[in-house]
């Protein structure tokens, strides 16, 4: 089984200066939502340098899609500029790489609704709990709604104390 | 056991306040809003590194 580091891809896209937002389980995590999750999911910037530098980073990563023929399909600055859904393996855990989420919400529409926070000694931009409950609401795969209860419960109690929503 | 702990008819501690009508149990969330965020990644982390362990075992 591929280990999984979560905080270790977080570090990784972090010190390669990619801009991108922690979507996804880690998100509902960092917020206080008990999951389940085995990956890191976020939404990445469509510029030119910041796909270079995230596909640098993906090759030192030695990161490969997902491929269910076992294919081994590296990612490309014109795969990461042109596929909307990127399911990678990286040698620091699966990382789902997207372009949007919910109704087409790219990164710069992401970022207001997002917030910096300090995970040990990395930073990184984090979508609020209440537009994560939005995009899971409208892919509403059966995984998405088993998570719903707990998001909006969390949401909820930390409304209740006055934190970031 | 809190001497304010209600009891239900079995002398069970009802854990009123613990679960939301829907069954989400309150007290882990709770339990996690006390933590830092890198605290509950690290608790995520644990999680993963315990199934892998488990596999591994099985294998």
């Amino acid at each position: 089984m591929p280990k999984t580091e979560l905080l270790g891809t977080l570090r990784a896209l972090a010190a390669a200066d990619v801009r991108f937002v922690v979507v996804g389980g880690v998100a509902a995590i960092l917020a206080g939502a008990i999951l389940n999750t085995r990956d890191v999911d976020a939404v990445y910037a469509l510029d030119e340098n910041n796909l270079a530098r995230l596909a640098a980073l993906l090759a030192r990563l030695d990161a490969v899609y997902r491929d269910p023929a076992g294919r081994r399909i590296e990612p490309t600055v014109e795969r990461l500029r042109t596929q909307r859904v990127n399911l990678l393996r990286t040698g620091l855990g699966d990382l789902d790489l997207l372009q949007e989420i919910g109704h087409a919400w790219r990164y710069d529409t992401l970022v207001p609704w997002s917030t910096w926070e300090q995970v040990e000694n990395v930073r990184v931009l984090v979508l609020g709990l209440g537009r994560l409950i939005e995009a899971k609401e409208i892919a509403n795969r059966p995984k998405d709604r088993a998570a719903l209860s707990v998001l909006r419960h969390t949401l909820e109690m930390r409304r209740r104390k006055g934190l970031p929503t | 056991m809190d001497e304010q702990q209600q009891l239900d008819d079995d002398g069970e501690p009802t854990l009123e306040g613990c679960f939301a009508p829907d069954g989400t149990d309150l007290t882990l969330i709770e339990s996690a809003l006390q933590m830092t965020p890198g605290e509950r990644l690290q608790a995520a982390q644990s999680m993963i590194d315990l199934f892998a362990a488990v596999r591994r075992a099985e294998d």
